[in-house]
Order: structure tokens, then sequence, then C-alpha cells
């Protein structure tokens, strides 16, 4: 962890709002993107301003959760942004009819996902983590970041059909590794 | 490979739970703006608790009135922290500033003639200096017997870490304590500093600031005027029982600022002068001695909605603001409560009407959406119209003091508003609060002949 990333968890663990803002300043940008993909056809933008502010509160009250060997604290950030936007956009579905996110799924677990178990789901995260690159950044920044595909393209600095081709066997990849783990 | 196998993953993924996802970049995407940072900012630290406040009227020092100059210490008698989040500040040292400071930043301090043995001295208009730090305004100094104020603005964050600053005179340093500060996500920021004791006025025309390892050099400070000295100054107009004063004050850079002041009772403060539409019709309009309409300045960093800053290439004689309404809240208006029929499903009407500060609102119908919300259509009789009028409010959850899950929906053209609350399976009725209106009063105050 950065000596910076040191200094603004010490700040959130001593109840300073000084750390509060600048974690604002400094991982704004990238939470309100991510928040602003997941409720993307969802949401509207009070919504999106909404989560994200319920994303800053979530770290100021949950900071003692953090634990620095796990990863950064930027990713932990990610993570609850993620959580808060997937909760937010549950909430804002239900008023409305269920809408496809450029053909994400708007909601609910497939019946795949629900008879994987958590230890059989946890080993295929594992895979995933351990993908190579460009492939893992791919994934991540597909499935965990909802990014299009040309966003994916210019971030990865890859054609747009290269990013098509290497998801599309990543997805088939992704296919038959359920597969094992369903017929375990 | 189809669609379907993408929702899969989508799905899968989106239950996970994750403790790491690596150290992946996500892609650089056009950030919200400023004014959404602002909204962003302000409700995360009004969560918890700590109060953003926009403009701040404190209370003027009653034994200094003078009844033959009760017009303009009632204009300019008001202090204003503009933008700024209080986030920490001594008790002791807000009382006693409460008491004494009738200090505008940039502007001055007006010095009843009766405390003439007691001299302030003030800056005249705010200054900018480059430094470790960045950019660094002095906005504002007042220095008083008892205690004394430097206000710094700018637009590097990291320059709140700077808890003490020392005022350097002819008689000696003086260590200033950070009284409050406040923050912007894209990095500006103001903090106000403070002195409790005596600070020598000789000498004081010319002092420097050392702030961290910056030092902020020759800072010309003046006597500050007295009332006899300010009559005439500025622009007034009264509108319903509310007095708009403007103070035009020329900036460096060819910049021209206006302070808008009023005075109201208790904690209430204009949310909007109209710089952005209140309602349809309902924004201020600035012009010059020839009639044309000029400009805002894009804000930057903090939304100040009582500050008007525009630049004028052709050097008017003078200035016009017309306000055609401003909106004001009131967060001291005691809490209502409402409690609402819930339908087992469908929508019902069910005309429930409820009251705060005397503004009417009518709960025209409700409809349980699915098993865990209902939709509550409001009818708060908007009207811009008339002399005031409600135009929203805020919900809170148990006794009106804790926060409550809604999301809310203004038609800005009808007034109608529509609210989203969370119920659970079964429920029969829902009790809420309703807090903090916005009411709108309506104009408009023409401030003519500002120069």
């Amino acid at each position: 962890m950065s000596g910076e990333e040191q200094q603004l968890v010490d700040a959130l663990r001593h109840r300073l709002p000084s750390g509060l803002e600048s974690l604002m300043e400094k991982y704004g940008d990238v939470v309100y993107g991510l928040v602003r993909r997941v409720l993307a056809g969802a949401g509207r933008t009070e919504d999106v301003e909404e989560c994200v502010s319920d994303v800053f509160l979530a770290a100021w009250k949950r900071i003692n959760e953090y634990d620095m060997t796990k990863g950064t604290l930027r990713t932990w950030l990610l993570i609850l942004a993620k959580y808060a936007a997937l909760d937010t956009r549950r909430k804002l579905l239900r008023h409305q009819v269920m809408q496809s996110f450029d053909g994400h799924a708007a909601a609910g677990a497939s019946v795949e996902e629900k008879v994987l178990t958590k230890e059989a789901s946890a080993e295929l995260l594992a895979l995933v983590h351990a993908l190579p690159e460009p492939d893992k950044s791919l994934f991540y920044r597909r499935y965990f970041s909802y990014e299009s595909i040309e966003q994916i393209s210019q971030g990865l600095n890859l054609t747009v059909k290269a990013v098509e081709s290497r998801l599309y066997r990543l997805r088939k990849w992704f296919k038959a590794k359920l597969g094992e783990r369903r017929a375990e | 490979m189809t669609q379907k196998d993408e929702k899969e993953i989508f799905a899968w993924m989106d239950h996970q739970e994750l403790d790491d996802v690596g150290e992946i970049e996500l892609c650089q995407e056009e950030a919200a703006d400023a004014a959404a940072w602002e909204r962003i900012r302000k409700r995360t630290f009004s969560q918890l608790g700590m109060e953003i406040v926009g403009e701040k009227r404190l209370t003027e020092a009653k034994s200094r009135r003078n009844p033959g100059r009760r017009r303009w210490i009632a204009a300019v008698c008001a202090i204003l922290i503009l933008g700024t989040a209080f986030i920490s500040l001594s008790p002791g040292a807000l009382a006693e500033m409460q008491k004494v400071l009738q200090f505008i930043p940039g502007f001055g301090f007006v010095q009843p003639s009766e405390d003439s043995e007691h001299i302030a001295y003030v800056l005249p208009k705010p200054i900018d200096s480059i430094g470790e730090y960045g950019r660094i305004t002095v906005e504002g100094v007042l220095i008083e017997p008892s205690v004394s104020q430097i206000s710094l603005g700018g637009n590097h964050a990291s320059a709140t870490e700077v808890k003490n600053l020392v005022l350097m005179t002819e008689q000696g340093e003086y260590e200033f304590k950070r009284g409050s500060a406040a923050w912007g996500g894209n990095g500006p920021w103001q903090a106000t500093y403070y002195y409790e004791g005596n600070i020598p006025d000789n000498g004081l025309g010319i002092v420097s600031i050392r702030f961290g390892n910056t030092l902020i050099g020759s800072i010309p400070l003046s006597k500050a005027a007295t009332a006899e000295e300010l009559e005439g100054f500025g622009s007034s107009d009264s509108k319903n029982g509310i007095t708009v004063t403007g103070i035009l004050t020329p900036l460096d850079g060819g910049t021209t600022k206006i302070n808008l002041l009023t005075q109201l009772s208790g904690r209430q403060k204009v949310d909007s002068y109209g710089k952005s539409s209140i309602a349809e019709g309902l924004q201020l309009k600035l012009t010059d001695d020839q009639g044309r309409e000029l400009e805002l300045k894009e804000e930057k960093g903090f939304i100040k909605p009582g500050e008007l800053l525009f630049d004028d290439s052709i050097g008017s004689k003078y200035y016009q603001v017309v306000i055609p309404a401003i909106r004001v809240i009131d967060p001291d208006a005691k809490p209502v409560k409402v409690t609402l029929p819930v339908p087992k499903e469908g929508k019902k009407e069910i005309n429930v009407a409820s009251q705060i500060m005397g503004f009417t609102i009518d709960f025209r119908s409700i409809e349980r959406v699915d098993s865990e919300s209902v939709r509550v259509e409001v009818d708060t009789h908007f009207d811009p119209e008339q002399p005031r009028t409600l135009q929203h409010y805020r919900l809170y959850g148990k006794r009106g003091q804790s926060a409550m899950s809604y999301s809310s929906e203004l038609n800005e053209v009808t007034g109608a508003i529509t609210e989203w609350l969370t119920v659970k399976p079964g429920q029969k009725e829902i009790t809420f609060y309703i807090g903090e209106p916005q009411f709108v009063v309506k104009g408009s105050w023409v401030l003519s002949d500002m120069r």
C-alpha cells in the first residue's frame, strides 16, 4: 500500500472528515464511473449520485473492515461500489419493467449460479483471478466493472475485434469450467 | 456462444463475495461535473451529521446597533461564509465570533461609530498568492480587539492539512488556529482561522501571513468603514417581507463580484437566488448600464448561491440585478408526522392532508408497486404567483431525526412530487416525517444602480 493510501486509511480510522474528503477526491471518478455503468438503464442521475454518496458513507463506516493484506484501498472501495450499485439496481428494478443493460443480465442469479456450490464458485473465481493478462483485466473490466467493448478496447489498447474475440474465448472457457464444477 | 452465456457470467460475477478484483485499471470516462460532486459531497457529509452551509447569517451584536443606521446594518451586518462545510469549530470561538464578527469576505466590516475607540482592521478586497499549496486567496481579514479572523481559500485541498497560520505585523507574530474548513471533491477549499486575544493596532497597515512554508506578504489592511461612510452604498430592495441587498466588489483581473445578502429569521437560509432556474421563468438577470444582459461566470468548486461573478470588458458604470424569486430552506421548521394507509395491491386514492409552516401538502394517492415499495403522489400546491409557496421538503424516519431511504421526483413544470418509499410485505401503514421545507418567495427584487 502506498504511503498516500496509508495516510488515507489512518485519517478515516481516526474519523477525520478530511480523510473522507480526500478519499472522494482521489477515487470519486472511478467510483462514479463504475456506479453509473451498473445503473445504466435502471436509474437516473440522482440515483447514481445517491449511490456514489452511499459508497463513501459505507467506506467511512466500515473502514475498520478494510484489510490491506487482501488488496488496495482502491480495490476495496470498488468492491463496495459494486455491491452498492447492485443493491441500488435491484431496488430500482422493482419499480420498473426489467430492462436489460447492453445485453447484461438485469438481476437475479441464473440456474447455474443457484446450483453451483459456494466452494465451486470460489474455485472458479480463483481460476478467473489466475488468468494471464490481458485476459484477466479483460474479464474484470467486462464482468465486474461493466465496461463496454469499446471502453475495454480503448483501455487495453486492443482493437474492438480483438476484444470481441478474446471475450468469446473467455466465455467458452468459463462455460467449460462452470460445467466441470456443476458435474462435480 | 450467445448473449445468454454473457448474462450468466454477469449474474455469476454479481453474486460473488469478492475480496479482491486485482489491480486492474478501469476505463477513464468523463467524470461527474462539479455540480454533481457538490451534491454528492453535500449529501455524504449531511448524512454524517456534518452540516453543509451554502450561506450562513450570524447574529449581529445588538448592543452595537444604532436605530438610525438600522437599514444599513440590516443589510451589511451579515456574515457570509460562502459554501463552507463546518467540519470542526471550537464552540467557544464560534459563539464569540457570532457576537462580534460582522464580516463579509472580500468586502469589509462595518464599524459602528460609537465603537470608534476600538478600531477594526480589514482586508479591502481578496488577494491571491501562489505557493506550496497552489493558489491561495486571502478572502478576508478582520482584526478586532478580542477575536480576529482570517479566511483563506484555494485550489489544492491538501492545504487544509495546515492547522495554524501566523499573522506577522510590525508588533509581533500571532498564531491563528483553524476554526472551520471545507474541501471540494476536485480540490477547492476554504478555511477560517481565528486568534483569541488582542493584536495591537499599531503597524497593521501592511501585514504578512505565514501559511505552512508559504509566505503571503504585503497584505494591505485598512480601517473598517463606519456605517455612516457606507450609507447609500450597495443596493437593496424589499418584497414580501424580505430585504435583499447586493454589494459589488471589483476584483483583480477585470472580474466583478456581487454578494447577495438577506436577513432571515432563525437558521433559515437562501438556497437559491435563481442563478439556476428555480422554476419556469424564475431566473435572475444581470444587466449593464445599457440594458445588455451579462453572463455569470461558471462556478468552479463550491456552489455559492449568493455570489455572482462576471466579467465586463466594456466597463459599465453601473449594474442591475433582477431576482424574480428566491428559494428559502428552513431547517428549524418542526417536522410533521404523516401516516398513510398502504394498500395490499394497486392504487388507492387517499387525499391525506398535512401542513408544514402553514403550507398544505396533500398526499393524493398511494400505489403498491410491489411487495416492498409504494409510490405516493404529492401535491404541494406550488404556485409561483403566490407570495410564498412550498416547492419541496425533506423526509425523515423515526421522530423526524433519522434520514430515510426514499427517492423523490419533482416535476418542475407542474410542481407535483412523486415519492418512492420502501415498505415491508404486508405492511398496512407507513409513517414518516416531513421537515426542512423549501419554499419559494416571490419578488421581484430589483437591485439597481449597483456600482
